[in-house]
């Protein structure tokens, strides 16, 4: 019978006394095997017997008993040399050895037990004493099934979590990929606490190429923290491709987690972009730990960027803050940004790292290399062994001096160039055009820039003329709004802090204004052998000064800014119009 | 028991003590302590006096309960907080959502 499938409710309702077992006895002594046999199969036991040592041995091998009643003294092999080999054979089961035995010095007995045997039974023998001694080690060896059942179903399972996790890590990292992380002025280092990382870090470059980077830290650990990454690198991945800003980016990420997750879970996050033509850092930070931004020229930290915000998925959109700090980097800083599993990470006494220290050593001014190397040394060396309690990630960014990449102009190719005067391109027939005037007080709540190049490119182009396009735009675009509606000057960027300056000025402005427009006009024109996109725009500011254009475009000119240069260098052509409030481009590719 | 609390004499004051580290572990005890905020109760106080740490799971479970007092029309109030927590709270912003005495 199979003692395995007994439940334990046929224990307790007595089912395993009257249990049919195998047994196999064992005694030189052909009287004593057959009253003992005669016995046993009485109570309904199939019974094999041997004679000896040996035989018991071979008996085993074939026949698989449930239980071996051992007889100690037997010619040829003994009892306990018996007992030794079938124990051998037993490989992850219970099958009881009891000796009977007329012995009863306690050294003896004691050498039972040594050689492998579960119980004794003294000779003679009383009938009941047997019985009850049977029905114990039977329960016993039903204890043994279940206990083994249970461990081999848990191990299964576990087995089969763990390689379900896997699978669903495999998928997980192809949605939430680390972007451009391995760029060269890139280093981090994400260290999880479960095989799903509460830590989210993205980076990606957007189509004016500035570098955004994202750090997350998700309530919790594992997977339940680890689903909640996976909007957000959808939302991140295809806002900065679309060209949207930080404060546009936090915000869907607000709306998407404060619909997904439930009251009491979070993400705290800190987005930044880096615009490495004006080393400009427009952060946003909602419950990361300072982001700190040093020099390996200085020992002082240059700036620490405060959370000033709440985490992600709390607040309701009405509520929600994306105000972003505007700061000024030179080249060759490094901006630090790591979650509170590393402040937070204990030495073998129980105390904490400690912002503090993370400070120190950010400050301290590397000899060599940057404070990334030395941090991640110095937390190692903090923790020792010591078990982590939480994820951490830490990453380092180095603003790079970049040059402006101006991709090289199509060259034009014998066929009619397109004058660019304004009243000849409407007369063509065209793939599409389109007509839209936005007021400022639109302008205020949406950038309409990623929704417009997102429509020239979904209409006119795939991914090659992307970016290309996306500058034009957002050049001609950006211009007529700071520079036509707010009537910005651009020489504020030149100051020290420039950007700073211009930017806040920006915004000052943008919360004082109530009259403007923006007029944009844009059509696709397919020719035999190439394409053009026509954009005219106008706004309702002053124009500038055509005595002034040449300043303008020397400022523009300057490191710090792209500017019209970069659209004339882009387009085949651009003229500006009326007092200067409007400007005709065309943009061609083949 | 790391969290202890009481309904105070005046029984419009739900006093919560928390000892020791606000964490997951304390999420049931947290709950039990807090299922008794409802009318006439209309203040929840989180006496943090004893509390030396607190992780994401604890201001998730301080969001819930400023729900839960937002439904029955109470206010949470942190009180007694150590600078340590302080530093959590405000890292978070959270010291902007919950009255702090």
């Amino acid at each position: 019978m199979d003692l395995n499938s007994l439940s334990p409710q046929d224990i307790l309702n007595e089912n395993v006394e009257t249990a049919h077992i195998d047994i196999l006895i064992v005694d030189d002594d052909s009287t004593n095997r057959f009253v003992l046999q005669t016995m046993l199969q009485k109570a309904g036991h199939n019974v094999y017997a041997a004679a000896d040592g040996f035989e018991a041995v071979e008996l085993y091998k074939s026949e698989r008993p449930d239980l071996v009643l051992m007889d100690v003294m037997m010619p040829g092999m003994d009892g306990f040399e018996a007992t030794k080999k079938i124990k051998e054979e037993i490989v992850d089961d219970y099958v009881p050895v009891i000796f009977l035995t007329a012995l009863s010095d306690e050294q003896a007995l004691a050498k039972c037990i040594d050689s492998g045997g579960d119980d004794f039974l003294s000779k003679p023998y009383k009938k009941d004493l047997l019985n009850a001694k049977l029905q114990a080690h039977i329960r016993l060896k039903h204890l043994y099934g279940t206990a083994k059942r249970q461990r081999n179903q848990l191990a299964e399972h576990n087995e089969r979590v763990h390689s379900e996790q896997v699978l669903a890590q495999e998928i997980y990292k192809g949605m939430v990929h680390a972007g451009c992380l391995d760029n060269s002025n890139i280093q981090y280092m994400m260290s999880s606490m479960a095989l799903f990382n509460g830590d989210v870090l993205f980076g990606a470059i957007t189509p004016s190429g500035c570098l955004h980077i994202m750090l997350g830290d998700f309530t919790g650990h594992g997977l339940s923290a680890a689903i909640g990454a996976v909007p957000l690198s959808n939302v991140f991945y295809t806002m900065t491709s679309k060209g949207f800003g930080i404060s546009d980016i936090v915000s869907e990420m607000n709306r998407k987690l404060k619909d997904l997750l439930p009251v009491g879970m979070f993400c705290a996050a800190c987005v930044y972009e880096l615009d490495p033509v004006g080393n400009t850092l427009r952060i946003w930070n909602g419950g990361i730990p300072c982001a700190y931004i040093c020099n390996n020229a200085n020992t002082e930290i240059k700036y620490a960027v405060k959370s000033s915000h709440l985490p992600l998925g709390i607040l309701s959109s009405e509520k929600f803050d994306a105000a972003e700090d505007v700061i000024n980097l030179s080249t060759g800083d490094y901006i630090y940004l790591c979650t509170d599993g590393i402040t937070e990470a204990r030495n073998p006494e129980g105390r904490m790292f400690g912002e503090e220290r993370v400070k120190k050593i950010l400050s301290a001014g590397q000899k060599q290399g940057s404070g990334f190397a030395a941090l991640r040394q110095s937390l190692k060396d903090y923790c020792q062994n010591n078990e982590q309690e939480d994820d951490m990630t830490f990453i380092e960014v180095r603003v790079d001096p970049v040059e402006i990449k101006v991709p090289k102009k199509i060259s034009t190719t014998g066929t009619e160039v397109l004058s660019s005067k304004d009243q000849e391109y409407p007369s063509l027939a065209c793939d599409w055009d389109m007509s839209i005037t936005m007021d400022v007080s639109v302008l205020k709540k949406v950038d309409p820039i990623p929704l417009l190049n997102q429509l020239v490119v979904d209409l006119s182009c795939k991914d090659e003329n992307k970016q290309e396009i996306f500058l034009v735009l957002s050049e001609l675009i950006s211009n007529a709004i700071d520079h036509g509606i707010l009537q910005l000057d651009s020489k504020v960027k030149l100051g020290k802090d420039g950007f700073v300056k211009y930017y806040s000025d920006r915004k000052h402005k943008f919360d004082e204004i109530k009259n403007g427009w923006v007029h944009i006009d844009m059509k696709h024109v397919s020719m035999e052998n190439e394409q053009k996109l026509i954009v005219h725009i106008k706004d309702s500011g002053n124009g500038f000064d055509s005595t002034k254009k040449g300043e303008e475009l020397t400022i523009n000119r300057n490191p710090s800014g792209r500017g019209i240069p970069l659209v004339e260098q882009l387009c085949e052509s651009i003229e500006h119009l009326g007092c200067g409030n409007e400007v005709v481009a065309i943009y061609k590719w083949s | 028991m790391a969290i202890e609390s009481v309904v105070l004499d005046d029984q419009k004051t739900l006093k919560i003590v928390v000892e020791g580290n606000f964490d997951f572990n304390l999420h049931k005890e947290f709950r039990d302590a807090y299922s008794v905020l409802k009318e006439p109760i209309t203040k929840c106080v989180i006496d943090m006096a004893g509390t030396d740490y607190m992780d994401s799971s604890a201001l998730g479970m301080l969001l819930i309960l400023r729900d839960h007092a937002e439904s029955v029309g109470a206010v949470v109030v942190l009180s007694n907080c150590k600078e340590d927590i302080k530093g959590i709270l405000s890292v978070a912003n959270f010291d902007d959502m919950f009255e702090m005495e």
